[in-house]
């Protein structure tokens, strides 16, 4: 989404008012001579002027409406427009009885920054909320380009990651932890009899249904198509199987689907070194489950 | 000329069935249309209409801006899906209902016009397997990996779809990243072995294994369908692939350029215009014909260097030795190995 789109109405404004204050300008004041121009200044007023205006255009091309982004948004606006006129009299020069332009260029600039003090505030807070919303999505670590863009769950990357760090944290609390790979049934056949537009509205409901049926520290990401892995800190076997069989009794009165699933103990004993390996083990269980027609096993 | 010619800029593919369920899968991963339609030319109406037809050059920006809003290997993997599963186009229903493998394959080449003429499938028999080598038509510059590997995921995805498991089918590929080869192992439990060109391998006999969906009525009536359409998406191939389909079959005459001119009534100024308009000369098609070819003949075995420099039209085999070394990077010797 383009930011003409999204904020057409800010967009015009901005660019109303700087055509104002160049106007103002021009009309109040006289040209100077090349003589009188310090380029220095204008090289420093220029660059802070580009600065902010980038401030203000990343604003409007990456959030979306709302008091904080209005905030964002006006502040910088007024220090754009503040700095606009600083960089203005460095090529006009204005009668003494005109007060109004320097009020302009000084005025703004405080007011400003105030403004968008209190936005940043405001953004603090929303973000410390989504941060909260995410938690059930993510484990200690934040990698936006492993993000899996239809379901916005993460990607076997980042699990691994995770994983790493959390067989090296066993080693100091010695508890165990539980990882399952949890598959659609006959996921294939209701790609073809739906198509596909169904198949990934299922995997984007799926995936936010599942969210919500685990705990806040445990983590689901999508592994590959249809299968997703639940990695669940400090949990034996028999708490990651209620969990499992909770969530599967919830999803299939929601959707129409079944899941089948392999879950696996890790214990500090067990002296895991290669978390591939582990996911690797899982597929193979997975798939010898499937020839079985079980819907799930323990390894 | 056998066929007529297709240019980069001829508005010859369908969107509905080439790209159509491309840009509606990266939507719906949430990118904004206006960023996948980028350069094309193309407008949110263009894509509602089931006749709207688009240049090679239209297609491959199309892949340029979908693979930049989801880059890796997936989209590869998912555009073939959604082709599976396509209800639509007459050519992947006929695919489908075919008798076999055989019949797919036959109705693929006669028809692939109306899919994907950017790439064509060269056949290859070695030691009771067929070897699908996959051969760009056109420069398809950075696109040509994902075209490729769209093509072979849709064709395993065809064998698994209609004869239930992919074990007995082996993949080769000209370089693979680790992303790229992990999906080949976890969605169709294949590893990827590296080799010269792109190709899918599978044994004669799986040819006549009847297709699960096989239905000579549906197959009749979609292929009537696919005559209808050859009416507005004419049959047609560029021109470096015409080129290449001749080399293959002169070459132990290795014939020059002033031949292929004269064999395609050209004048060689226009031969070597209309090649250097896909980034390439005669001498580079012709290398990668006989490498082609010489990868097939040391496939099977017991083939010497001498048999094969006098097929290829070297005049003797240290020519070969050399000529090989430089397309490959090895010797005959430990390619065999």
């Amino acid at each position: 989404m383009g930011f003409s789109s999204q904020h057409p109405a800010k967009l015009w404004l901005t660019a109303l008012l700087f055509l104002l204050c160049i106007l103002l300008a021009v009309n109040y004041g006289e040209l100077k001579t090349a003589a009188d121009i310090d380029w220095m200044d204008i090289l420093g007023e220029g660059s802070s002027l580009a600065v902010v205006l980038a401030w203000l255009l990343l604003v409007l091309y990456s959030r979306p409406a709302g008091p904080v982004t209005n905030g964002l948004y006006v502040g910088s606006l007024l220090l754009v427009l503040s700095y606009q006129l600083n960089l203005l009299d460095e090529f006009f020069q204005y009668p003494d009885s005109h007060r109004l332009l320097s009020w302009l260029e000084s005025i703004p600039a405080p007011v400003g920054m105030l403004i968008l003090t209190l936005g940043l505030i405001g953004w603090h807070k929303e973000q410390a909320f989504i941060n909260r919303q995410l938690a059930s999505r993510e484990l200690h670590l934040r990698h936006y380009q492993l993000l899996d863009p239809l379901t916005k769950l993460y990607k076997p990357e980042y699990l691994l990651a995770v994983l790493k760090r959390e067989l090296e944290l066993q080693q100091q609390h010695q508890q165990p932890f539980c990882l399952a790979l949890v598959d659609i049934s006959q996921f294939s056949r209701f790609n073809r009899e739906q198509g596909m537009a169904a198949a990934d509205l299922l995997l984007q409901q799926l995936s936010e249904l599942t969210l919500l049926q685990f705990r806040s520290g445990d983590l689901v990401c999508r592994y590959s198509g249809d299968k997703f892995v639940i990695l669940m800190p400090q949990s034996n076997q028999a708490i990651a199987q209620s969990l499992l069989q909770n969530a599967s009794r919830e999803l299939t009165t929601y959707l129409p689907t079944q899941l089948h699933w392999t879950i696996t103990e890790i214990t500090a004993m067990q002296h895991v070194t290669q978390p591939q390996r582990l996911l690797s083990q899982l597929w193979q269980q997975l798939q010898r489950q499937k020839q079985q027609k079980t819907l799930w096993s323990l390894v | 000329m056998s066929k007529a010619l297709l240019a980069f800029d001829d508005k010859a593919m369908l969107l509905s069935t080439a790209a159509l369920d491309m840009i509606l899968l990266c939507q719906r991963r949430g990118f904004a249309l206006d960023s996948l339609l980028k350069g094309t030319k193309l407008f949110e109406q263009d894509l509602r209409k089931a006749t709207t037809k688009i240049s090679p050059a239209q297609y491959l920006q199309l892949v340029s801006n979908c693979q930049k809003a989801l880059p890796g290997p997936e989209l590869a993997y998912l555009t073939a899906q959604s082709w599976l599963h396509h209800s639509h186009s007459p050519l992947l229903l006929m695919l489908r209902h075919s008798a076999n493998l055989q019949q797919a394959l036959l109705s693929f080449y006669r028809y692939r016009s109306q899919l994907l003429p950017l790439v064509y499938i060269r056949l290859q028999r070695v030691q009771g397997q067929l070897r699908l080598v996959l051969r760009p038509s056109f420069d398809l510059g950075k696109q040509q990996a994902f075209i490729e590997q769209l093509m072979l995921h849709y064709l395993l995805g065809l064998v698994k779809q209609q004869l239930g498991d992919t074990s007995r089918l082996s993949i080769s590929a000209t370089g693979m990243d680790y992303e790229t080869s992990w999906l080949y192992q976890h969605q169709w439990q294949l590893t990827p072995e590296l080799c010269l060109q792109n190709c899918l391998s599978l044994p004669l006999a799986l040819l006549k294994h009847p297709f699960a969906d096989a239905n000579p009525v549906l197959w009749q009536q979609q292929q009537n369908w696919c005559l209808y359409l050859q009416q507005s998406i004419p049959e047609k191939a560029a021109f470096t692939e015409q080129l290449e389909q001749w080399l293959f079959t002169v070459l132990r005459q290795s014939p020059s350029q002033e031949d292929a001119a004269r064999h395609w009534g050209l004048s060689l100024s226009s031969l070597k215009r209309l090649l250097a308009l896909q980034h390439t000369s005669y001498q580079q098609l012709q290398d990668q014909v006989k490498a082609c070819a010489a990868q097939q003949a040391l496939l099977v075995q017991g083939m010497s260097n001498k048999t094969l420099a006098n097929r290829l039209g070297y005049s003797d085999e240290h020519n070969f030795r050399r000529a090989f070394k430089r397309w490959t990077g090895l010797l005959p010797s430990q390619f065999r190995s």
